[in-house]
């Protein structure tokens, strides 16, 4: 027991009160905005983008600006404009209620969030690829570690996804990776590895949320900066289906009849008498 | 070089409409859209809104059916201890720092609501909570007790500041035993019906040895709702729901007032490192 550590219960929230101490940065009123020591005006504005400025703001490391183009390209590979895809259908129902655009895309992105795509993935891929990395560094045999992981009914994060085989934006964002002039790290070589081999044994193939991961664990990305980072990944697209939707008269976007719900419910019953207590 | 990928639709069989038990609409003769009878799971809705408290029908649209009385009571009860998480919880902040600075009123309780998520002190805590006691409660409480002191022990050797919570539900509450979720547990133990999960948890808190480990917020409400019946993942939307009133409260309160009617700290207690 660290008594020691604790010699108020509640000291330690008593430190805190009144009091904002930051190391993020700031307003000076009168003087500067800083982020993370740098002089908004003085040194960002017009001079880095705005996905260094999410990286330098998040994790506090200035990345240089092919990183940031990089993570740029890899939230527009989310942000398709195509309202089937479940957050983007959450902000076109919002648009055709008439609500905000913020109310509507936060409710899309709040969408993404997910164990099946979105943001919600990243944790489970980096955590996914760096234990492989790890268990392959120390000899175990690759093969055995996704075997057994199946044989656990273990999913592979990173691998497969919902709706289709394949993944086109690996390709894209491979080539990228390349025209950039990023070498080829250990994580992205292990995944690719791994993808080659779910290929030629069931058919499936890395997902992007698995090439993303490790592409970024090999530019020294790891949790919880990385879940942080993609908290907006998917926004282009939601902004898109929202905007249609919005426009059109509401009620307009998938619209149903009483009969389009078939109802699987209790029969029509009689309520009974309130019993007495 | 990536190989180009060889993209197919996995074809798979999506239902062609949407299906539910809960809420049966009869359309009117005039317009297939709009709706000429309700019914909830059965009952006719106007007899429902005539004849039956909101709390009846809230379990009855998770449950399935009408509670008994003991149920209802425990319910009701449960609501109206959960009905404000008070007005220094972050949610409740968040409320009355968007009412201040004029964020429009259609987004205060999303966004409150989104700050009332968390796994410590939100609605997290609850679906975690009632994991804990669905996998727990048949065991001795007696031996979840001691297992529970021991984790709150490793706790403290390894973490310095904040709350210790051994499991969720259950631990401190700045830094001592939350002793307001105690007294909600005892009135509700003692005017309701209480079941096997809330008298298994009062059990095992008596069988702590640490003082500082009690009841939190989360476990009360998981606790009651497990023994309504309820799941995690239902149980977790209750709780949202139970404590909304509260939130949506103080952010009303401050709806017409300046912005200045909440803190901006001074420069002098903002430290940037």
């Amino acid at each position: 027991m660290s008594s020691n550590k604790r010699s108020s219960n509640w000291q330690g929230w008593d430190q805190q009160r009144n009091k904002i101490t930051s190391s993020k940065g700031g307003w000076k009123i009168g003087e500067a905005v800083y982020n993370h020591g740098y002089s908004m005006m003085d040194d960002l504005i017009g001079q880095i983008s705005w996905f260094q400025l999410l990286v330098l703001n998040t994790t506090g490391r200035l990345p240089n600006d092919k990183v940031a183009t990089w993570l740029e390209n890899c939230f527009s590979c989310l942000s398709w404009p195509d309202s089937r895809i479940w957050c983007n259908q959450v902000a076109a129902l919002a648009g055709s209620t008439k609500a905000r655009p913020v109310a509507a895309v936060t409710a899309g992105i709040q969408a993404s969030d997910a164990l099946l795509y979105g943001p919600g993935v990243i944790t489970h891929c980096l955590g996914f690829i760096q234990q492989a990395r790890q268990d392959v560094d120390q000899g175990k045999n690759l093969f055995d570690i996704i075997q057994k992981r199946q044989g656990n009914t273990l999913s592979l994060p990173g691998y497969a996804r919902p709706i289709a085989k394949g993944d086109e934006r690996v390709t894209a964002m491979y080539r990228l990776s390349r025209e950039l002039g990023f070498d080829i790290g250990p994580h992205e070589a292990l995944a690719m590895e791994i993808s080659e081999y779910l290929t030629k044994e069931e058919g499936e193939s890395i997902n992007f949320g698995g090439y993303m991961a490790a592409f970024l664990a090999d530019q020294g990305f790891s949790n919880p900066d990385l879940s942080r980072l993609m908290a907006l990944w998917v926004s282009a697209g939601v902004q898109a289906c929202y905007a249609e939707s919005a426009d059109n008269p509401a009620g307009y976007y998938l619209p149903l009849q009483c009969q389009d719900i078939t109802y699987t419910g209790a029969p029509p019953r009689p309520l009974p008498k309130k019993p007495e207590r | 070089m990536v190989k180009n990928v060889d993209e197919s639709s996995r074809n798979d069989a999506f239902c062609d409409k949407i299906s539910t038990a809960i809420w049966q609409e009869t359309p009117s003769a005039e317009n297939p859209y709009t709706v000429n009878e309700a019914r909830c799971h059965g009952y006719e809705h106007l007899a429902l809104i005539n004849n039956r408290s909101f709390s009846e029908v809230l379990f009855l649209l998770f449950q399935g059916e009408l509670p008994t009385p003991e149920q209802h009571q425990l319910l009701e009860r449960l609501l109206t201890s959960l009905i404000h998480p008070g007005p220094r919880h972050n949610a409740c902040r968040a409320a009355m720092n968007a009412a201040v600075s004029k964020t429009h009123v259609s987004n205060i309780l999303p966004l409150s609501l989104n700050v009332f998520s968390g796994e410590q002190g939100g609605s997290h805590e609850v679906f975690q909570a009632m994991k804990y006691l669905q996998q727990h409660y048949e065991t001795s409480p007696l031996d979840a007790a001691n297992t529970l002191t021991k984790t709150a022990n490793t706790q403290r050797m390894n973490t310095a500041e904040g709350d210790i919570m051994p499991a969720a539900g259950f631990g401190t509450y700045y830094g001592s035993a939350d002793t307001y979720a105690k007294k909600l547990v005892d009135n509700l133990v003692q005017s309701c019906t209480a079941g096997p999960h809330l008298h298994w948890a009062n059990a095992m808190i008596e069988g702590v040895k640490d003082p500082t480990i009690s009841w939190r917020i989360a476990g009360v409400a998981g606790a009651c709702l497990l023994d309504l019946g309820f799941s995690p993942y239902k149980g977790e939307l209750i709780f949202q729901i139970a404590c909304a009133p509260g939130i949506a409260a103080q952010a009303a309160e401050k709806a017409d007032s300046p912005i200045t009617e909440m803190p901006f700290l001074a420069e002098e207690n903002y430290v940037i490192k």
